[in-house]
């Protein structure tokens, strides 16, 4: 028997895992951008939705109590000059206690956004909901309290074909 | 004899959906829903649903248990739990309050289904004390300002 991949398919993967460039970051009440999240992306003609994937490490550090990641996709059709929300992506993970709280966590993102033409650049963006839930992204606590390489996000996005 | 089978792709977004208060009864979790199409029992489906578990207004924690279940009526009368496609998912739940909030991924594969099928997310508290509320941010960006995540579905044939 032969097959064939019925439509709707996926399509034009690109990736960006930038060990090389990555530093953690530490995140509290201001709106930026996730280091190593951002993307330029074109989506294939005719696609009806784009995918985009992040998994990126998170950690109580630097206030002990968790922490409050108010994450959102942003895009930016001025190369970076401004950047704007994409609605239905706001999302809170993570702990705020009163209490000492040390988690560690691996954040997955699945985002399925509508498609656009032209190029793009697309990230994610976010704040903490207080100072005293602040965290930091990226950041390897290992054992005998040394502090590993930092871990860069992993990102993949796609077109999805109708 | 030769032929052209074509496989199955199925993509969704549920977009602004209501947030969900889960009880301790099995309750159908939004946008999680689909129809798969299958011709024999070994034809396997990825099944990949993200969605946010937060917290209700009351308690500040969670106990959630989460299943798969099909149908050959789409949930009319016939549901049968898929073997082996459930798990737990809970914030902290004796003594302190650490206030969870998480994107959940459901990753199951399926097999096992011949002809129609539907199959859906269900999900129920552990109890009433422990009720989640998905889709939901109550508070955002430091203030109280309820935003919505929208939940998204892909099923592939492999």
């Amino acid at each position: 028997m032969s097959y064939i991949v019925k439509k709707p398919n996926f399509s034009n993967y690109q990736f960006n895992v930038d060990t090389a460039n990555f530093t953690k970051q530490e995140i509290s009440t201001t709106i930026v951008g996730y280091n190593g999240t951002e993307i330029d992306y074109t989506p294939t003609s005719g696609a009806s939705k784009v995918i985009y994937e992040v998994n990126v490490n998170f950690s109580w550090h630097p206030n002990g109590q968790g922490g409050y990641p108010h994450t959102r996709v942003q895009y930016s059709d001025d190369n970076g000059a401004s950047w704007n929300t994409i609605s239905g992506t706001e999302v809170t993970e993570g702990t705020h206690s009163s209490q000492v709280d040390l988690d560690h966590m691996s954040l997955n993102y699945t985002f399925m956004l509508d498609s656009w033409s032209e190029s793009r650049k697309i990230r994610l963006a976010g704040r903490s909901y207080n100072t005293s839930s602040k965290f930091t992204l990226g950041y390897q606590y290992l054992a005998t309290n040394s502090e590993g390489p930092n871990a860069c996000p992993h990102v993949s996005i796609y077109s999805v074909m109708p | 004899m030769s032929y052209i089978r074509q496989k199955e792709v199925i993509y969704s977004k549920e977009s602004n959906p209501a947030a969900q208060l889960i009880p301790d009864s099995y309750t159908e979790i939004t946008g999680s829903r689909t129809e798969l199409i299958s011709l024999n029992a070994s034809t396997k489906f990825i099944y990949r649903f993200c969605f946010q578990i937060g917290l209700a207004s009351s308690p500040s924690k969670w106990f959630v248990h989460i299943k798969l279940q099909s149908s050959n009526d789409n949930f009319t009368s016939h549901v049968y739990d898929i073997p082996g496609a459930n798990y737990n998912v809970a914030s902290d739940t004796v003594s302190a309050n650490d206030n969870l909030y998480r994107l959940n991924t459901a990753f199951f594969v399926i097999d096992n289904l011949v002809g129609t099928n539907h199959v859906r997310l269900v999900c129920r508290a552990y109890s009433n004390s422990l009720k989640p509320n998905l889709h939901e941010s109550k508070w955002f960006d430091g203030i109280y300002d309820p935003k919505i995540f929208d939940p998204s579905l892909i099923v592939f044939e492999v």
